[in-house]
């Protein structure tokens, strides 16, 4: 005769299975706690001491914990950092998204010399930004630049932007500009190729010109796409470094130096590295804070599909 | 080669129960089809029966040895799937032999293997290329090859005739039921469609709602439903259903509410006045012109060769399909008069669906 | 019996392509109304002409920074303050590049990029598979790690790895760099790898049990061959990522472990502005990249948006 026997969820193919996947997740989870995680903590633990290099076992004390954040409050070349960075941040983004949308437009058709042009232009991106840093040296520098050369040629010469404290930041936001804006084209091109085709069709068919076809019907499908893009430059942007080491080193003075920046000074010039890490933790905050933006926005579209 | 028991079978979806309790007992070597609408937990169960799902309770055997909690791997078990699942990556040779090789076997033995159940499928000529470069029909004699290849205790088939087109069909359900005659192997068979089932099987089980309706021989499951759910769903046309009220005063009938009379051999369970469903299969209706017919007006007429379809409305108000083997002059809007054979007839209660007679 | 209307005729649309979405419909060149004069055919020429032209114009604009620093690297040193582009090319600055940190640096980075590669494939694959096949709960939550570390400005890890390698004693080690790159890398693997291995279908998983394969066995014989190509491509970007990594390695390495986008730098602060050098030495740190670049060009935009949107 038959028994019933009840199965506990410990034995059985399916829990062999499962045991089987923790197995597979658990090297990834373990490396990730300890390689992301565990650095974040300490430097959460390091930014409440004033940890330098002059004095290490000293200086790692808490007794006084919030002795980093409330310099930082008062510290006038961190705040003017952060509005460095806000200026470099948007104007950089703002020309990524306006090229990228524009050569999208442009280049979103089918011949193979368009197919061809997208490729080529995906080039500023993928080179390593050191190298991007390189060329915009030398386009920067009035002796060896041909811009310079060709503008004193025709009886418009120009004085060194990356030298100039009033010109610097725009020569790194215009040299940003050039090694991202293939980002937002890609993104843009690939949201095009999306849009349908019969709201197109029938309006076209109803009189709209190319203007009206774009701002009634193609942006307003491809707008979340740009906000996505825009938030992740955004994002990227807080990281940017190797630009602002070879072309100005923070300078002239420090009308170039991003928060980024101040912190790599504070950390390895100065090697006041429980100030650096308070610094750090600023910058995570606000890269979290709009990650977290980024997730909702990128998960919410998809489920809204 | 084994005899496979369900015993008692329950599966939950988190707090959804599926499967409601089956109990099913497969002898050795017999050939067995699950149908049922979909959603009856026909592929649930064949999928269990696989290891490839859990229950959540009950006990499945094969050969004696309870399997429940045994890995796919380690059951024994052969399964032909609906989309094939062909390894896309490997030739024909290395699906066929893939098992074996995973056994550890000889390359030559795999290899005279590969070829015998080859000569047997009639794919001694496929057996470099790839799936991509098959043909629907040469795919699913390469899966079941597979399943051929490892002589397992059973083979399971979930619906794999659904893909092909309907003359390939025919001829890949013929091939299968030779195959069963050859090799004997006890099997399971999913199917939807209840022809399928009637012209492979052994015995249909008819599954409904994660419940057993009926276990059968497919003629008895035709001519003796259980209930008015297997009374519909096997055989195709279907069978036509009249409601009425049971008569038991005389000779014993239905009569509908308008008033027909709808006859019957001998008097079935129930006391007069029941209301009941009068189940008539089409091919069980007769032109009937000496007064005792029922009036019915054509309304379409269907031949299709073998038979002559008419789908008529008595009095005006029932629709019934009726099937005439030969060939009648009838056009839409002809009246008639038509009786369905007592001796046929079909009672199941009008409220539970049991069956009467 | 009604009788079809006897003038009916189909309404003349515009034209247009309905393969491609475009932001407007291309003016179509006027068919034989057109006057058989040669100004207006060339003038009809470059109206449909005109999108490819402009692209190409604009190429030119974009690459001209680029093609000028590669044009650099071929020039003799005496030219370099000349504009003009008729020269002998001369390989003279790829020579002096021999001497010197720059060989040992171009090895290093090949050596890290391929160690980093490997370390996040190794670990990262089977994690990503697990994700795929095994319905998590915490998804969402997963991928949100993934992006902030993937976010994350360089300057919040350094410093903790910095002072961890100090005492562990990785300072300016292959290995200790290579690690630090799981930081990216490894998100970027289980990101992409679960798209690859969500296309494969179960049911060919599910035949290889009844098979006979446990579930890694499966994963290995069937899943991940079907999924090579996938995997081909994520090994390259991780590969590019690394390769292209300039902080991590300005501060975590000193003479052993340099990495070649440093080397350069340094050629920049202690040899002086040798321009011929630094433009060959960036021309052969970017040439890797952008072969590979052209190779996995479809995977790009899925390896740089990973965990921000999900596909």
């Amino acid at each position: 005769m038959s028994t019933t026997l009840i199965l506990h969820p410990g034995t059985g193919w399916e829990a062999a299975r499962r045991r089987a996947f923790l197995w597979g997740l658990l090297p990834s989870l373990a490396v990730l706690l300890a390689i992301t995680l565990v650095p974040a903590a300490a430097l959460l633990v390091a930014s409440f001491t004033p940890l330098s290099l002059t004095d290490a076992a000293g200086t790692f004390r808490f007794d006084d914990p919030l002795v980093n954040y409330r310099h930082l409050l008062e510290d006038e070349r961190f705040l003017r950092s952060i509005a460095t960075q806000l200026k470099l941040s948007v104007s950089s983004v703002a020309l990524q998204l306006a090229v990228g949308l524009a050569l999208a437009l442009l280049l979103n058709g089918r011949s193979r010399l368009l197919a061809a042009t997208r490729t080529a232009f995906l080039v500023p991106m993928v080179l390593p930004p050191i190298v991007v840093a390189l060329i915009w040296k030398i386009l920067y520098t009035p002796d060896v630049s041909p811009v310079h050369r060709a503008l004193e040629a025709v009886g418009l010469p120009v004085r060194s932007l990356i030298a100039n404290p009033d010109t610097a930041l725009w020569a790194i936001s215009l040299a940003d500009t050039w090694q991202w804006f293939p980002f937002t084209m890609l993104m843009v091109l690939a949201a095009l190729q999306m849009v349908p085709d019969e709201p197109l069709e029938a309006a076209s068919l109803d009189g709209a010109n190319r203007w009206q076809l774009f701002r009634y019907i193609v942006f307003p499908h491809i707008r979340p796409v740009l906000v996505v893009c825009g938030l992740f430059r955004l994002i990227d942007s807080f990281k940017a470094f190797p630009l602002i080491y070879v072309l100005t080193d923070g300078g002239p003075g420090s009308v170039t130096e991003v928060t980024n920046y101040y912190g790599f000074i504070q950390a390895f010039n100065f090697s006041y590295w429980g100030y650096a890490s308070a610094i750090a933790m600023v910058i995570l905050a606000g890269v979290f804070a709009l990650s977290w933006l980024v997730g909702r926005l990128g998960w919410n579209d998809h489920d809204k599909r | 080669m084994a005899a496979l028991s369900l015993e008692k079978i329950v599966k939950h979806y988190g707090s959804t129960p599926v499967i409601h309790g089956v109990d099913i007992d497969i002898h050795d070597g017999e050939f067995v089809a699950l149908v049922g609408p979909s959603g009856c937990g026909k592929s649930t169960l064949l999928r269990a029966i696989a290891g490839l799902e859990s229950i959540t309770s009950g006990a499945i055997r094969l050969g004696g040895r309870v399997i429940n909690d045994v890995a796919p791997k380690d059951r024994n078990i052969a399964m032909v799937f609906q989309n094939y699942a062909l390894y896309p990556h490997m030739t024909v040779a290395q699906n066929l032999g893939f098992a074996l090789k995973l056994q550890g076997e000889d390359k030559a033995r795999i290899q005279r293997r590969v070829h015998e159940v080859a000569a047997i499928l009639g794919l001694e000529t496929l057996l470099g290329r790839t799936p991509r470069q098959l043909s629907g029909g040469q795919r699913q004699r390469v899966a079941m090859g597979r399943a051929i290849v490892r002589q397992p205790d059973a083979f399971l088939f979930d619906e794999p005739l659904s893909n092909l087109d309907a003359k390939l069909r025919v001829q890949v359900r013929t091939e299968i039921k030779a195959l069963h005659q050859r090799l004997s192997t006890t099997t399971v068979y999913v199917t939807h469609d209840q022809v399928e089932a009637m012209t492979l099987a052994d015995r249909i089980v008819v599954l409904r709602d994660g419940v057993v309706e009926q276990v059968g021989a497919p003629l008895e499951l035709y001519d003796r439903p259980a209930n008015a759910f297997v009374a519909g769903f096997i055989g195709s046309p279907a069978m036509n259903f009249i409601p009425g009220r049971l008569h038991l005063d005389g000779a014993a009938s239905v009569v509908t509410d308008d008033g027909l009379r709808l006859p019957l051999v001998q008097p079935p369970r129930g006391r007069h006045g029941d209301s009941v469903l009068y189940g008539a299969r089409p091919e069980h209706f007769a032109l009937d012109n000496s007064g005792a017919g029922l009036p019915a007006e054509v309304v379409v007429v269907e031949p299709t060769g073998s038979e002559t379809q008419v789908a008529v409305r008595l009095d005006g108000r029932h629709a019934v399909l009726a099937a005439f083997r030969e060939r009648v002059d009838l056009r839409p809007g002809d009246a008639l008069q038509l009786l369905p054979v007592a001796a046929q007839a079909h009672l199941f209660d009008a409220a539970s669906g049991a069956r009467l007679n | 019996m009604t009788s079809a209307n006897p003038t009916f005729s189909p309404p003349i649309s515009t034209p247009i392509s309905t393969h491609l979405p475009l932001p407007a419909p291309r003016p179509r060149a006027e068919p034989a109304s057109e006057p058989p004069l040669s100004g207006t055919r060339r003038a009809g020429w470059l109206r449909r002409h005109a999108r490819g032209l402009a692209a190409v114009a604009l190429l030119l604009v974009v690459m001209f920074p680029f093609l000028w620093l590669v044009q650099l690297a071929f020039k003799p040193g005496a030219d370099i303050f000349e504009d003009s582009l008729l020269f002998v090319p001369t390989l003279e600055g790829f020579r002096s590049l021999l001497q010197g940190n720059f060989l040992k640096s171009f090895w290093n980075s090949l050596a890290v990029s391929t160690l980093s590669t490997g370390l996040s494939l190794l670990i990262g694959v089977p994690a990503a598979y697990a994700l795929t096949r095994w319905q998590f709960k915490w998804r969402r939550h997963v991928a949100l790690w993934i992006l902030v570390t993937r976010m994350a400005p360089p300057i919040a890890f350094t410093i903790p790895f910095f002072l961890a390698y100090r005492w562990l004693g990785l300072q300016d080690t292959i290995l200790g760099l290579a690690i630090v790159y799981l930081t990216f890398n490894l998100a970027i693997v289980i990101w992409l790898m679960q798209t690859f291995f969500e296309a494969v279908p179960t049911a060919l998983e599910e035949a290889a049990y009844i098979d006979g394969c446990g579930v890694w066995q499966a994963f290995w014989r069937i899943t991940l061959p079907l999924a090579a190509p996938g995997l081909a491509a994520t090994a390259v970007l991780c590969f590019i990522f690394a390769w292209n990594d300039f902080f991590y390695a300005l501060i975590l390495t000193r003479t052993n472990a340099i990495t070649a986008p440093v080397a350069i730098v340094n050629f920049l602060q202690y040899e002086g502005w040798e321009w011929t050098k630094i433009a060959a030495s960036g021309t052969l740190v970017m040439f890797p990249v952008v072969i590979f670049t052209v190779l996995v060009r479809t995977y790009l935009v899925r390896g740089l948006t990973a965990g921000g949107v999900k596909d």
